[in-house]
This record gives C-alpha cells, sequence and structure tokens, in this order.
C-alpha cells in the first residue's frame, strides 16, 4: 500500500511537473502573439452558449446567430431559449468589445496591462490562446482565466470566473 | 540722535513693544481663510450653520475631469494620474463599487433599483422575469453572488441604477471621466500645485485634464495674491524712496519711515491675529495698503517745522478721525471687515505710537523742495463743469449689484473647468437645489430621504444622496417582503433550473436586514454634514420639495446675496450720520462755519466718486459704499492739516496723497472683486478730494 501511494506521489509530481513545463513553455508575449494569431475580419456565424454556474446542476444552454464588425462591435442574437440581442459596441459593454477587437485586430499590447498570455499550436493549425489576469489588476477579482480556441476563426471562447462559473461560447461558421 | 536717558527710554519701549508683538505674533498659530461666505455670513445665525458647514466641506473638496475622445485612453491616463497622487495629502472620495460590494453582496435580496421597485409594487413579475433571464443569459454577465442567492440578479440591476459601474460618461461627442478628491485635514491648499503638475504631465493634444473645486480656487487666488502683494509692496516703497530722495535728497530718510511702518505691520497682524482664530486673504492684502495709509503720519511730522500744540493736536485729531471711520466697520456684521478694522487702527495706532516716541529723538532735514499744486480760472472751471455733468450722468445710473457671485471673478482657465464639471454632473444643465434633510438617527435620516426620493422620482427628477448607496433597514426589509412575493409568484418559472429544494429555500429564507453605520461608510463625509443630517441634490427648475422642520433648502448664493444687501442697506442709512459726527468733531476744535468749510470738499468728493464708479461700472456694491466711508477717514486727515496752510504742511499732504492713492490704485487691480470695488472707491475718494480741498482753497 506505501509503496502505492509514493508511486503515485510521483506520478503527481511528474504529471505537475511537466504541465507546469508546458505552461511556462506556452506563456508567451503580445509581439510574439502578434504574429502567431490570424486577424480575423468580419464574421456572422451561428452561436451556442453553455453556462455552468455554481450550486445549479443544469447548465443554462442558449444560442442564436453572431455577429462581428471590428467597426461596429460585437452582436449576439440569441434566439432560443429566450429572444434578446446584446450587443458590445464602443457606448455598451465597452471593455467586452475592447477585448474582442484587440484579439480579432491582433493588438494584444492593450491586453498586456491586464493578461499574461499562454499560446498553444497544434499540428492541425488549430490554435489555442488562454488569458490569465495578472496580480492586482481589476480583472484578477473576477476571471480566472479567458480559453481562446480558433483556426482562421475563434471556435470556443471560455470564461472562467473566480466563483466557479463557466461560460462556453461555440462559434459555429458553415 | 542725541543719546541720553530720555531717548533710550524711548527706544527700549518700542523695542519692548516690538518684542511683546512679535510673541502675540507667533503665540497663535492661524490659518488664512480664503472663503468669501465664511467671511460674511454671522456665524452666530442658526439658519447659517448649515450653509457654513457645506461650504466647509466644499474647501477641501475638488475634482479632477478627464475630457478626450478617445475613452481607453481616459480610463489609462486616470489611472496613471491616480496612482501619483499623494495618499498623505489627498483621498479619492468618488465612490467605487468595489469598496461597497461588501455591504451590498451580503444581503443581495436587499437592495433593489427603483425601477424594479416600482414593478413588485405593482406586481409586474413576468416584466421583471424577462429581465432577470436576459441578465442571466447576458454572455457578459458576471454573478455578482451565486445564482441560487440572486435569481434575478437583482442586485446587479441596483447597481447600474445608480450608475455605480459606469467609468466614462458619453457627452456630446466627447468621453469624460471625473474623480472627487478631498484634501486631508491639516493639509493646505499649495498641494494643489502637485495636482498641477501631474496635469502638466498627463494633458496632450488628445486628452485634457482640469481640476475644479474650491480648493483650487483658493490655490490660484492665494499664489496669485501672494505675487500682488509682494509686487504692491515693492512699487509702494520704490515710490516712497523716489518721492523721499525728491524732497530731501537724502535717502536715509527712508530708515526711520520703514522702521515705523515695519512696527505698525508687525503690530497691527500681531493684535489682528490675537483677536481673531483665522483671517482673511482679503485682509492680508488689504494690510499691504498700510504702507500708504501709515506713511502720511511719519510725512506730517517730518514736513513739520514746529512740533507744537496745533501740529500734535492736528496729528491726533486726523488719527482719532481715521479710527472712528474703520470703527464703523464693526457695524456692518462682515468678518473681513472687522479684521481690516482692527488690523488697520491698531496698525495705525502703532505707527503713530513709534512715531510720537522714537522720531522727537531724531533729526530730520528740511525739504529742498517745494511742490504746489494750483488750479488757474480754467482749469477750475473745467473741474468744476466735468464734476456737474459726472453728478448729473451718473446719479441717474446709481444701480446696487448685491450678487455674491460678483464678489469673486475666477481666471477662464477656472471658469472652463467648473463649466466641464457642470457639463458632467448636470448635462441638461437644469437648476441645483441642496436640501438639508435632518433625522432623529441615521435610520431615521435614511427613511426621510427615501420619502423625498419617492416624490422626485414620480415626478421624474434626478437626485444624489447616500439613500442611493445605502437603504434604510425599513427599506430593506420592504424590498425584502417585495422579492419573497416575487418568489412566491414567478419563482417557480425557474424550475428548470433551479431544483424544488432550492425554489423552498428561497422561498423561506428569512429577512437579514443589513446595517452600515456612517462611520462604516466610507463615503459619508461626500453626504453628510453630520450623523444625522445629511445633504441631497436634486435637479429642478423649480423646489419640489417642501420646507418642513425636518427638511430645509439652502442656497449659499441666495442668502449670502441677501446679507450683502441687508449689510449694503444698513450701511446707506449710517453713512448720513457718519459724516454729522465727523463734522460734530471737528466742529468742536474748529467751530462750524470752519468745519462746514473743511468738510463741504469731501462730501462732493463722495458723491462725486459714486458717480464715476457708476458711469465706468454700471453697478455699485457694498464695497463701493465702504470705500466711501473709509475715503472720508482718511481725507478728513487733508482737510485738518490744510487748515494750517504753510508750504511744508501742503507738501506733506501732497505726498501722503500721492502713495495713500498709490497704494489703492494697485489693489484695485486684483481679481477679489471685494476687494477691487473698495479700493477703486478709496483711490477715487482720495484724489478727488484732494483736488477740491485744494480747489476750496
Amino acid at each position: 500500500m506505501k509503496i502505492k501511494l509514493i508511486i503515485f506521489s510521483f506520478l503527481c509530481l511528474f504529471l505537475f511537473a511537466k504541465s507546469y513545463a508546458i505552461t511556462s513553455e506556452n506563456k508567451i508575449s503580445s509581439e510574439e502573439l502578434t504574429k502567431q494569431l490570424p486577424k480575423i475580419e468580419n464574421i456572422e456565424c451561428k452561436f451556442k452558449q453553455e453556462k455552468v454556474l455554481k450550486n445549479i446542476q443544469k447548465p443554462l444552454i442558449s444560442g442564436g446567430n453572431f455577429k462581428f464588425n471590428p467597426n461596429e462591435g460585437v452582436f449576439f442574437e440569441t434566439t432560443y431559449p429566450i429572444k434578446n440581442t446584446y450587443s458590445y459596441t464602443n457606448k455598451d459593454y465597452k471593455q467586452i468589445n475592447d477585448i474582442i477587437l484587440a484579439v480579432s485586430n491582433k493588438k494584444y499590447s492593450k491586453l498586456d496591462k491586464e493578461f499574461v498570455f499562454f499560446y498553444n499550436k497544434t499540428k492541425n493549425g488549430n490554435w489555442n490562446l488562454t488569458l490569465k489576469p495578472k496580480e492586482n489588476t481589476s480583472a484578477k477579482k473576477y476571471i480566472d482565466y479567458i480559453d481562446i480556441e480558433g483556426k482562421e476563426y475563434i471556435k470556443t471562447l471560455v470564461i472562467m470566473t473566480k466563483d466557479g462559473n463557466k461560460t462556453t461560447q461555440w462559434f459555429i461558421t458553415d | 540722535m542725541v543719546y541720553n536717558r530720555l531717548n533710550l527710554l524711548r527706544i527700549f519701549t518700542v523695542m519692548f513693544l516690538g518684542i511683546f508683538f512679535i510673541f502675540l505674533f507667533f503665540l497663535n498659530p492661524n490659518n488664512v481663510q480664503y472663503s468669501l461666505v465664511k467671511a460674511i455670513l454671522p456665524s452666530d445665525a442658526t439658519e447659517n450653520s448649515y450653509i457654513l458647514q457645506l461650504s466647509e466641506k466644499n474647501a477641501s473638496t475638488l475634482h479632477v475631469i478627464f475630457e478626450a475622445n478617445n475613452d481607453n485612453l481616459i480610463i489609462e491616463t486616470e489611472e496613471k494620474f491616480l496612482s501619483e497622487i499623494n495618499s498623505d495629502f489627498f483621498e479619492i472620495i468618488t465612490p467605487d463599487v468595489s469598496t461597497l460590494l461588501d455591504y451590498y453582496t451580503s444581503a443581495p435580496t436587499n437592495f433593489i433599483s427603483s425601477e424594479t421597485r416600482k414593478k413588485l409594487l405593482n406586481s409586474d413579475y413576468n416584466s421583471v422575469f424577462n429581465e432577470g433571464m436576459e441578465r442571466l443569459y447576458n454572455p457578459a454577465s458576471i454573478q455578482l453572488v451565486d445564482f441560487d442567492k440572486d435569481v434575478y440578479s437583482l442586485l446587479y440591476d441596483f447597481l447600474i441604477s445608480n450608475q455605480l459601474t459606469a467609468k466614462t460618461k458619453y457627452i456630446n461627442g466627447k468621453y469624460y471621466s471625473y474623480k472627487d478628491l478631498r484634501l486631508k485635514p491639516t493639509i493646505k491648499t499649495d498641494k494643489i500645485k502637485d495636482l498641477e503638475i501631474l496635469k502638466n504631465k498627463y494633458e496632450n493634444h488628445n486628452i485634457r485634464i482640469y481640476l475644479s473645486g474650491t480648493p483650487v480656487h483658493t490655490y490660484s487666488t492665494s499664489s496669485s495674491s501672494t505675487i500682488k502683494i509682494n509686487f504692491i509692496c515693492t512699487i509702494i516703497t520704490l515710490l516712497i524712496a523716489v518721492l523721499t530722495y525728491l524732497y530731501f535728497k537724502n535717502i536715509k530718510l527712508l530708515i526711520p519711515i520703514a522702521l515705523s511702518l515695519a512696527f505698525g505691520f508687525i503690530g497691527g497682524v500681531s493684535i489682528m491675529k490675537f483677536v481673531f482664530n483665522d483671517f482673511h486673504i482679503v485682509t492680508l492684502l488689504f494690510a499691504s495698503a498700510l504702507i500708504g495709509i501709515g506713511i502720511d503720519y511719519s510725512l506730517h511730522y517730518i514736513f513739520a517745522q514746529e512740533k507744537d500744540k496745533t501740529f500734535y493736536k492736528n496729528f491726533f485729531i486726523s488719527l482719532f478721525s481715521t479710527i472712528l471711520a474703520f470703527s464703523l466697520l464693526f457695524f456692518i456684521k462682515i468678518e473681513i471687515l472687522s479684521q481690516i478694522a482692527v488690523f488697520t487702527i491698531s496698525g495705525l495706532t502703532c505707527v503713530c505710537l513709534f512715531i510720537i516716541i522714537i522720531y522727537p529723538c531724531l533729526d530730520f532735514p528740511d525739504a529742498k523742495i517745494n511742490l504746489k499744486l494750483k488750479f488757474n480760472k480754467y482749469t477750475k472751471l473745467l473741474i468744476l463743469s466735468s464734476t456737474t455733468v459726472i453728478l448729473l450722468l451718473g446719479g441717474f445710473k446709481i444701480h446696487f449689484n448685491d450678487n455674491l457671485t460678483a464678489l469673486y471673478t475666477p481666471t477662464d482657465e477656472l471658469k472652463q473647468a467648473e463649466l466641464v464639471y457642470s457639463k458632467i454632473i448636470n448635462p441638461d444643465n437644469i437648476k441645483t437645489n441642496f436640501l438639508t434633510v435632518k433625522g432623529k438617527n441615521f435610520e431615521d435620516l435614511l427613511q426621510k430621504e427615501e420619502e423625498i426620493s419617492k416624490v422626485l422620482e414620480e415626478k421624474n427628477i434626478k437626485y444624489i444622496c447616500i439613500s442611493n448607496y445605502i437603504l434604510s433597514e425599513n427599506r430593506q426589509k420592504e424590498n425584502y417582503e417585495l422579492i419573497k412575493k416575487l418568489y412566491k409568484n414567478n419563482l417557480s418559472e425557474f424550475k428548470d433550473i433551479l431544483t424544488s429544494k432550492q425554489i423552498k429555500e428561497l422561498q423561506n429564507q428569512d429577512f437579514t436586514p443589513k446595517t452600515i453605520s456612517p462611520e462604516e461608510f466610507p463615503y459619508s463625509d461626500n453626504f453628510l454634514l453630520s450623523p444625522t443630517t445629511s445633504v441631497m441634490i436634486y435637479f429642478s427648475p423649480m423646489n419640489v420639495i417642501k420646507d418642513n422642520e425636518y427638511i430645509s433648502h439652502i442656497d449659499i448664493q441666495t442668502t449670502v446675496s441677501k446679507y450683502l444687501k441687508e449689510y449694503r442697506i444698513s450701511l446707506l442709512k449710517i453713512l448720513p450720520f457718519v459724516y454729522i459726527l465727523i463734522l460734530f468733531l471737528i466742529t468742536v476744535f474748529y467751530g462750524i462755519k470752519k468745519s462746514l468749510k473743511m468738510l463741504f470738499p469731501i462730501v462732493i468728493s463722495s458723491a462725486l466718486t459714486i458717480s464715476l464708479i457708476s458711469i465706468l461700472k454700471s453697478e455699485l456694491n457694498l464695497f463701493n459704499l465702504i470705500g466711501i466711508l473709509l475715503a472720508l477717514g482718511f481725507t478728513v486727515d487733508y482737510t485738518i492739516f490744510s487748515s494750517k496752510n504753510d508750504k511744508n504742511t501742503q507738501n506733506a499732504i501732497l505726498l501722503a496723497c500721492i502713495t495713500t492713492s498709490a497704494s489703492f490704485l494697485l489693489l484695485s487691480f486684483t481679481t477679489f472683486t471685494l476687494l477691487n470695488s473698495l479700493c477703486l472707491t478709496l483711490f477715487l475718494g482720495i484724489i478727488s478730494a484732494y483736488i477740491f480741498i485744494k480747489l476750496s482753497e
């Protein structure tokens, strides 16, 4: 029993070290990130959203039409289970709009002040970008991390908050 | 100078007095006041206590405003600016929602916005449910508390409704942000200089930074006043030096003159500091005129060939008449004027004391030149006809402006800063009304504010008050009851999301009032005059709340202007009696016929001065009338000394007139309308009195 425990501990340590190594290796500066990620232009597609809230057994599923235009902003036209359009523009939810614009226009220096970047690219061309709030920033109080995955376009967006709530959005292009 | 026992005794007496005054000077550390409100309002009147308290609060609150076309730039610049502010001198007092979250999140069902309250009172549960669902499915929404504690996200709605989350405002094509700062106690306004340095560091063609608020005006006024006081003192000193040399070809005369003025200044300031806890910057500015006023006595002494009984009679009558004129300022009950009176009376007395004690020890040279002002008949005719025209034109134009705002003109930069601030706080430019609310205790105060808020909301009137942020226990209980009804009637709509156990628990939860004392609330000072008295601001063209024993509107400008008008009317009634009193005084020594002849030119000069100012400035104020009163005190000296018609006395009077009027002319260029009204009147009154005295000879 004792030996199994020791082996298990080593395994955990190994995995931890490996993941730490991977994480450390994947850390990237905003200048390098600019070279890696594609610039994202206008997008119109479907979206699906899943919100997993703490203490709630069932995830909240919604979906509808998504539109992104660098000049106008971001629009989520939710068609189920409720009908509502959420817009993140220069006037409304400006900071959200700024993050999305920054990622799509590859102006990561704006996000540099608030976030540390971790980047990973797979062989089939998919990339994964994780944003973690820096210490003593306003984002740190609420956000644990933001995970973005894509190829030519953003495919998924995951927002994990400090209180254990998770929002996942899938963007479905034809 | 002859060194004998008597002379040594004189010197020691003056030295002893000087040391005593210096001791008195350092005994009481005083503060320099800049508030006109505090200087004008009588503090013993209870109805003024709120105004004075509010004015005191405003005296340490300033605003830093950022303006740009890009609001990211504002957020970045604001962060950098605020991070460099010295927290030993300033504290940021703009309410920050993150400091209040613990208070709100500990009992989220107690806080609902007024809009949601209305819907719940009307049992419009569907509407509240739909809004809750919109917030729930919002991709960018963050739960402030666990979902099962605030299912409808009503706390977030409450914070949004109080605009507690907005970082910038978008007005007329530009973005704005502002932060309120407070000068910490005992910190002087010269620390505003640090903010100016930061402003210059971060301001550029993309972003403008404004500083506004009372301390900024105070700092601006004090810096320019210091420069002006130094400038005036320098110019007057140079003028005295030039004139003294011109007359006596001896620069050493400046030494006793300077010593007499220094003695008078120290005596005047020390006694004023001893009598008053704080003194006003206007008093200090006026104090620089002592040079011009005090030198008159030195000149009369130096020029006089014979220091006989007649000389001393004239000397003391002229001092006494000046003291009498200044002492009448005590009746007007404006503290600035009382301070000016105390300073001038004690300062002049000390100057004369120095002259009487020390000057007999000294030998003064004779005047080397004799400057005589004479008017030929054509000049006399011109003066008289101009006077008649001015009296007629000006007489019909006499109009008084008792408004407080007429007493101070800010610089263009400060005016612009105040306009920008006003644009942010009150973009529709609706009249701002201040209301004081008194409660038996803090809870009662909040409840009273909530009642007033209800009335204002019904009339769609915007308002700012402490109950925007802290709700009374009573209101929290009401909100809880409304939420309970909402849960009972509508929570089942969430059956797909919540378990039945969760729904039941929510429907049966107990009410937990969340209290916060004024001491715990970090922004109490923004709203409270005391733990049981608050100030509410609402924006409406007219008063919509009725005053009663707990509620009263305060209007600083109107109240102070009302006092200014009362004082002005009192003075208008007193002035004729002052002339009669002076006439009576000089009649005792010179007889009625001579006294009338002596006083007549001064009466004409007073009328001419008022008419001239009416033509030049179109509006007169209380301080023009005070100038007339004081000019009477000064020019009676000239007419008294003129009665001794020898060349030396005439030279002394001319020199005294030049130095005194030059001091007031320089002071009339200050930005303090109060002071420039007073000094312009004195300048014109003294010059015209001298001319008419000469004409009457």
